[in-house]
């Protein structure tokens, strides 16, 4: 949308009717205090306001009404002609009438528009047109007054509406809220394929009462996590205001040449602390093994336990040597008996236990043929043959378990007591090392405690400090100062909660996350091992939108980032400028901070870099709303460069006036001391200008004396 | 591309999802190429965006569930 022409007519300062041209980049109106320049800005408000009829007499050129005859009446009108897919007009207009009394009564509301259609001129309603070409949503970031209104961050809730708006995250909500009472698609699937998959997991007989432990679990977990979520959102809100508050009460004081000798105490105490923080190391529990300070408490006892270790090693070797000494006996047996015999006996098992009981049973020697009746040598033989071999296996099972030390414990706890042999003065060293480790240590955390209360009490001053008003009573005084003290320790309370908060929902995330694990893999052998499927992919699906949505609104702030730096570099052609960042906050909120290269903070910019910085966003959401709309809008200020040096101040709208933007500034920029318009200074720009005055000679007593007069310059 | 096209991509760029369900998004440009895809998810994305319409009701939400599960019932194996 491009504004072509504006007429006034009869609205306050502007007595009888006004038309002004615009071209498509810079256009200056140029007038003092009082010469119709903000008149002419509320005039456009008015007519943009699409939400109600405003048809208030005192809108009315007083110098009209005065000249105004008894019921005589005329007309108030505002109309623009644009060019939006084509030129369009909307015109909103009341007529204004003086009764028996002298009163002004008002009536008639008209607000009319116009566009072309082929040929024919199409009429329709001015509201419902300019809702179409310049909606609500636009014309919030297109007119601003004054330059303490330009922050476009300035309430809690604009960043969601300059996100919601002008990125596609809108696009998302049908598909995923992440609102339990206002489900998206993939919210209402991944609730209904769970549900589906509990219900043929109950279904299962098999595993029901497995089921039953790992969903009452599940939805014990859910409920759990959904409660700290809620309360880790409550603490972040209540942290992001109060911590906002404190922002608010300092930028006020910022001018306090205390408060920053303060702040630079508190920055200054801050990073010793933080380094003498840094310095202690109390991981005495890891020291005690991997250093082996554990020993120097239990000297006693270690050579104890060194005594003992000799003892055992002594038995054990005692009772090595007699085994051998017994092993050594039967082997030299065995050998005896064979000599004896003269012939190598068969094995003991053969025949086997079975064979033999057999033999002994049927009273029958199988191996040579021959009956072996009771009693008979044969016989006999038979029986104390079996008796052997059952003898000998008992001794094979005794021999196994009499081997006297199948560990090898009594040698770890010889290589042990080796290992750790220190000598006495080896521990003393270690006493000495500790000693010295405390001792620092204990040191530098009685600096800290030293320096936390020095940062304390500087809080404490700083505190008053900010409560401080030059109007407030003794009493408003320490109310404000309780009010202060009340913020921060609020703040401090919901941040250490956040901590806390934070680590439960990682863990309780983590718990839930196993025990699903569990429960899908209960379902790997039942009925419900497709819907275990199908509810992890809604699942997933779920949190790729979730992801996608955030991505969507991250990938706008560094847009709106990278192109609002864009224009601080433009803006600020020398000096110092810095760099823009728009930071979130975890209640949906933002602010618009300047940083150094080295990410410091630039805590307080003089006004007009202030200024720059907030315009140069400002220019950045109207570049994205082109690119968003595939229109462009014109930028409408009013008086925004007050704090701007005269040389800033040409810079400034020379760089405006280079940027393909409808631009609309009224400012009393370029006028001397008398008033007069300086044209050595305006010759120098490339761009529309038009002066605004008040028409002389004029009664300074009397408004219906008062009358704008616009004349274009170049 | 379109909207519903961008959004596709922004979705299926999802790593967790991408690993997984091991494809790559790349090879779906637009809803049409995700929608004759071999990988039943990248087929159950395309379908909920083509499906969902920005001004549709809540109601349809049941009948277009209702299809994806059917659709992830019978081919995901």
């Amino acid at each position: 949308m491009i504004i072509k022409e504006i007429t006034i007519e009869n609205y306050r300062s502007y007595y009888g009717r006004h038309t002004i041209k615009f071209n498509d980049g810079l256009v200056l109106f140029v007038g003092g205090n009082g010469d119709g320049k903000t008149t002419f800005f509320e005039a456009l408000e008015w007519l943009f306001d699409t939400t109600k009829q405003n048809i208030d007499f005192r809108l009315v050129s007083k110098k009209k009404i005065a000249e105004l005859p008894d019921f005589g009446s005329d007309t108030l009108r505002v109309s623009m002609t644009f060019e939006h897919d084509g030129e369009k007009i909307v015109e909103k207009s009341f007529s204004f009438k003086k009764n028996q009394n002298n009163e002004i009564r008002t009536e008639d509301f008209q607000f009319k528009g116009w566009y072309n259609q082929g040929t024919e001129r199409v009429t329709i309603h001015g509201g419902k047109l300019l809702d179409r070409c310049f909606e609500a949503a636009i014309r919030k970031y297109c007119l601003f007054k004054g330059e303490d209104n330009l922050n476009v961050f300035n309430n809690p809730g604009a960043l969601n509406y300059l996100i919601e708006t002008f990125s596609n995250i809108r696009h998302f909500d049908p598909y995923y809220t992440g609102d339990d009472n206002n489900f998206g698609f993939t919210d209402f699937a991944e609730y209904q394929s769970r549900k589906a998959y509990e219900k043929a997991m109950k279904s299962d007989k098999q595993n029901s009462q497995q089921e039953n432990e790992l969903s009452s679990k599940l939805d014990s977990l859910r409920t759990d996590l959904s409660n700290i979520r809620q309360r880790l959102k409550t603490n972040r809100e209540n942290a992001s205001n109060y911590a906002n508050k404190l922002n608010e009460i300092e930028c006020s004081k910022e001018a306090s040449s205390l408060l920053k000798e303060i702040n630079e105490r508190i920055k200054s105490l801050s990073e010793k602390k933080s380094k003498l923080e840094n310095s202690v190391n109390e991981d005495y529990t890891i020291k005690l093994l991997d250093e082996m300070w554990i020993l120097c408490g239990f000297s006693g006892i270690f050579k104890e336990y060194q005594k003992k270790v000799n003892a055992f090693s002594k038995e054990k070797r005692r009772l090595e040597d007699e085994d051998k000494k017994l092993k050594g006996k039967q082997e030299a047996y065995q050998e005896i008996r064979t000599l004896n015999e003269g012939f190598i006996p068969l094995s003991i098992y053969i025949p086997d236990e079975n064979s033999m009981k057999e033999m002994i049973e049927e009273e029958v020697c199988k191996v040579c043929g021959r009956e072996s009746k009771r009693g008979t040598d044969a016989y006999n033989f038979m029986v104390d043959k079996l008796n052997e071999l059952l003898k000998s296996q008992q001794l094979t099972e005794k021999k196994d378990e009499m081997l006297p030390f199948p560990n090898n414990f009594s040698r770890e706890l010889e290589q042990k007591s080796i290992s750790l042999g220190y000598s006495q003065d080896e521990l003393n060293n270690k006493l000495d090392t500790i000693k010295e480790v405390i001792d620092f240590n204990e040191a530098r955390k009685a600096d800290i405690k030293k320096i936390q209360e020095s940062i304390d009490l500087e809080t404490e001053n700083k505190k008053k400090l900010l409560a401080q008003n030059d109007t407030f009573t003794e009493e408003q005084l320490q109310n404000a100062y309780e009010n202060i003290r009340n913020w921060y320790d609020y703040r401090n309370e919901a941040e250490k909660q956040i901590i806390l908060l934070e680590k439960d929902e990682k863990e309780v995330g983590q718990e839930l996350e196993n025990v699903q694990i569990e429960y899908n893999n209960l379902a790997k052998t039942s009925v419900a091992s497709t819907y275990s499927k199908v509810y992890t992919v809604f699942s997933k699906i779920q949190n790729a939108f979730k992801y996608a949505k955030e991505k969507n609104t991250r990938d706008f702030l560094s847009l709106l980032e990278e192109k609002a730096n864009k224009y601080l570099e433009k803006l600020n052609v020398d000096g110092f400028y810095g760099i823009i960042r728009i930071i979130t906050t975890p209640d949906n909120s933002a602010r618009i901070a300047l940083q150094d290269k080295n990410d410091t903070f630039v805590t307080s910019p003089n006004q007009a870099l202030r200024t720059t910085m907030y315009m140069s966003v400002l220019f950045a959401v109207s570049e994205l709303t082109t690119i968003k709309r595939e229109n462009d809008y014109p930028l409408i200020f009013d008086a925004p460069t007050s704090s701007f040096a005269p040389q800033k101040e040409s810079d400034f709208f020379n760089v405006i006036s280079d940027i393909k933007k409808q631009c609309i500034i009224f400012s009393k920029s370029f006028l001397t001391d008398s008033g007069s318009l300086d044209t050595t200074k305006t010759d120098l720009l490339n761009c529309t200008i038009y002066r605004m005055e008040k028409k002389k000679p004029f009664d300074n007593l009397d408004l219906s004396t008062i009358q704008t007069v616009i004349t274009p310059i170049k | 591309m379109n909207n519903k096209d961008k959004m596709l991509q922004s979705v299926l760029s999802d790593n967790n999802l991408s690993s997984f369900y091991e494809y790559n998004a790349e090879d779906f440009p637009t809803i049409n190429d995700a929608l004759l895809a071999d990988n039943p998810v990248v087929v159950a994305v395309a379908k909920i965006i083509n499906g969902i319409d920005i001004n549709s009701e809540k109601s349809d939400q049941k009948e277009i569930y209702n299809e994806v599960f059917n659709y992830l019932n019978r081919n995901m194996l």
